[in-house]
């Protein structure tokens, strides 16, 4: 058995929730996992890992499975068992999101729209294996449009599996669920003003704490 | 046993490879895919997907013989 490759977005702007996700997940795995920071070059006003988590099957040499994660996040099960609710066949599995954001900005001022499979891509179970993955190469990422990338259109529809809704679960956007597996602060982790109250931010703060103090 | 057998297990298993026509010249198909969807994204056309794409590409079946 190897370690599990979990790709974690890093945005420079907010190092902490890298750090914070990373020990939600630690603290639940039953699998040994190997965390590397995703980041990039910034466009388009949003993260800078934008782009770079299309690179995942790439930097796997297009092998095994792997798991790209948004930094904004914290999981709250244990990863072997979104590991397990892949689907055979499939390039990717995601949770498939069919919503309207009720948010017109979000965390730094960052604008908020909504387009077609939004956040899907935030959670991302990779077959890096899988046969048309193989056209996600550096050259190609980088001249396609983001609508092309976040809604993975290099992959047929049946071939984009599902996975349980409460694996990305959109704190704020969604009404709350003590029951979800992954909280993801999309519209802003809380350690930013405005966002120290939502869904999950004593949770995310008590995973901060655990971090950073020795016994 | 080697370090790269220690740390990988078994030894690396050869890329899964699809079924029919996906399967052969690899890496010429999936250049080609690219280059497809680069130029419909300059037309700005939205590309197909590879798997789409490649079925577009199969030339016709011949009609059964009487």
């Amino acid at each position: 058995m190897y370690p599990f490759p979990v790709f974690i977005g890093h945005d420079p702007r907010e190092a902490v929730a890298y750090h914070v996700c990373c020990e939600s997940i630690i603290k639940h795995a039953s699998i040994p996992v190997a965390f590397i920071p995703l980041s990039g070059e910034q466009r388009d006003g949003s993260n800078t890992f934008i782009y770079a988590r299309f690179l995942v099957p790439y930097l796997c040499g297009f092998k095994g499975m792997a798991l790209y994660l948004d930094g904004d996040m914290i999981v709250r099960d244990d990863i072997a068992k979104l590991v397990a609710e892949a689907s055979p066949r499939c390039g990717v599995n995601v949770v498939k999101h069919d919503y309207k954001t009720k948010f017109a900005t979000k965390y730094l001022g960052n604008k908020n729209e909504d387009y077609p499979r939004k956040n899907w891509s935030s959670v991302i179970l990779y077959d890096c294996a899988f046969y048309p993955n193989r056209v996600l190469i550096p050259e190609f990422v980088a001249k396609q449009p983001s609508s092309y990338l976040h809604r993975f259109s290099w992959l047929a529809d049946d071939q984009i599996g599902s996975l349980p809704k409460e694996w990305n679960h959109l704190t704020m956007e969604y009404a709350p669920n003590p029951d979800a597996k992954l909280y993801h602060y999309t519209l802003g982790i809380p350690a930013f003003d405005g966002y120290q109250g939502q869904e999950g931010a004593e949770e995310w703060r008590k995973t901060l704490t655990e971090a950073l103090t020795p016994l | 046993m080697g370090l790269l057998s220690f740390l990988f297990g078994s030894k690396p298993q050869p890329p899964q490879q699809p079924q029919g026509l996906l399967n052969a010249p690899s890496g010429a198909t999936t250049k080609a895919y690219q280059d497809y969807a680069i130029d419909m994204q300059s037309q700005g056309k939205a590309p197909l997907a590879y798997a789409d794409w490649v079925k577009q590409q199969q030339p016709p079946q011949p009609a059964p013989q009487k």
